[in-house]
């Protein structure tokens, strides 16, 4: 202040005016430039983002239907293929000229008839457990996967596994049931495409979240190659478990060990109030 | 008018100017916190304001206090900007009001900087012909606040006078 008031006027003050005021209008001008660029950039891209949510939304949705109609595809399959002709030998056994026929025979009709009904009932329970298994039901995810996993094991083809550390307070029924979907998707995906030698699947409690992960020495997928497959047209399976996830505000990650030798599977859930 | 009140009326006009473009600028912040960094910034300006009109004896205008007012009314302006360009809105700037205050005291501040802080530097035969400099930013501002009102007008009429902030961007489970 006291150098400019200490100057002396001279004659090109009013260049340095005049160029002063361009100058400030310009950098005053660039900065609104600037700002409206940036912000009709920053709209653009909040558009675009906002699009492909919907498309991912979409897609979960398209993925959720169809997952819906091939279930009951295989429900009408099962009722009309196998319970059907089941249902209608037992009526043939038990015709109207059974009657006529001798003890022997009615006898033997009969508890062929007997048979095939007994076959008809496990045939439905077989259904109706597929649909909502009772041990899941009854006694809660950890004995429902214990059991899935025994089943596995027994089945002599794979050795599985699972271990649940603290499982003290058990998650609400419904979110139990997603729970034991996604892990069915999981194993099922492990079982068709990786072929492991093993599978094993560990639950815990950490920071007030659910965690379980799944382990496995097979072929295997990790997160980039999980996010590709569910924005793509393939992976239902994967896509369908991204549903599911959003619906008990879950995660998942897909990534390989540090040794590179097993695939790991880790799904966080937050942890609700005690199972009343 | 004698130097003493002329001093005076710089000093009520410049200070005016200056808790009116804050004002402005503010209002519509709704930030304590801003509201209270701008207070305590604004109280040793203020003092400083006061000392220039007992002390000092400028030819023509207080051009020392406007000069250090304008630079901060610059910096408030930088970080009006600022906040625009980090906030979610989905409202484009053009159709903000405080958009318009913020530009049309940024052209006006900065377009007469330069003169007011040489006027008193010139020769009053110099001064004259270029007054016309504040005349065209006072012009200009007023016409960007003719914009800012209008815009402001038609918002209340819809009833949205706030800008509307996009929703929460959705939980993503896969980042």
């Amino acid at each position: 202040m006291f150098l400019l008031q200490a100057t002396q006027p001279t004659t090109g003050i009013p260049f340095v005016l005049i160029i002063g005021a361009l100058g400030m209008v310009v950098l005053t001008a660039s900065i609104i430039l600037l700002l409206v660029l940036h912000q009709r950039k920053v709209s653009r891209f909040n558009a675009r983002m906002q699009e492909m949510e919907k498309e991912q939304q979409r897609m979960l949705l398209n993925a959720s239907i169809k997952l819906q109609e091939e279930e009951r595809q295989r429900l009408a399959a099962d009722l009309h293929d196998d319970a059907g002709p089941m249902l209608a030998t037992a009526r043939l056994y038990l015709n109207e000229n059974l009657v006529n026929q001798d003890k022997a025979t009615q006898l033997q009709s009969v508890y062929q008839a007997r048979q095939i009904i007994d076959d008809t009932i496990q045939l439905i329970r077989n259904i109706s457990h597929s649909l909502m298994p009772p041990t899941l039901k009854n006694f809660g995810l950890e004995s429902a996967i214990n059991d899935l996993f025994q089943k596995i094991s027994g089945s002599g083809s794979m050795n599985a596994s699972s271990r649940f550390h603290d499982y003290r307070e058990r998650l609400k029924t419904e979110k139990e049931l997603v729970v034991f979907r996604i892990v069915q998707e999981l194993v099922s995906n492990i079982l068709k495409h990786s072929s492991s030698s093993f599978i094993h699947l560990t639950q815990n409690i950490h920071e007030n979240k659910f965690f379980l992960r799944i382990h496995h020495d097979g072929r295997g997928i990790i997160q980039s190659d999980f996010e590709k497959l569910t924005k793509s047209n393939i992976g239902l399976g994967l896509k369908n478990i991204t549903s599911r996830l959003r619906l008990i505000k879950g995660k998942i990650l897909f990534e390989k060990d540090i040794s590179q030798t097993y695939y790991k599977v880790t799904i966080e859930l937050p942890k609700d109030e005690p199972y009343q | 008018m004698d130097h003493l009140a002329e001093k005076q009326y710089y000093f009520v006009y410049t200070l005016l100017e200056y808790v009116t473009f804050t004002y402005l600028l503010f209002q519509n912040m709704n930030s304590r916190t801003v509201a209270r960094v701008v207070a305590i910034i604004s109280i040793p300006l203020l003092v400083f304001q006061i000392l220039y009109l007992v002390y000092a004896q400028p030819k023509l205008l207080d051009s020392v206090p406007i000069g250090v007012y304008t630079l901060f009314m610059l910096g408030y302006i930088f970080y009006y900007f600022y906040r625009v360009l980090m906030s979610q809105v989905s409202v484009p700037l053009y159709k903000q009001y405080t958009f318009w205050i913020a530009i049309g005291i940024l052209t006006y501040l900065s377009g007469t900087f330069f003169f007011y802080i040489l006027i008193n530097h010139m020769p009053k035969s110099q001064i004259r012909p270029y007054w016309f400099i504040t005349y065209i930013f006072d012009i200009i501002k007023n016409l960007l606040f003719v914009v800012a009102v209008v815009i402001f007008t038609r918002s209340m009429q819809n009833g949205s006078n706030k800008p509307v902030t996009n929703h929460k961007t959705p939980f993503l489970d896969f980042n």
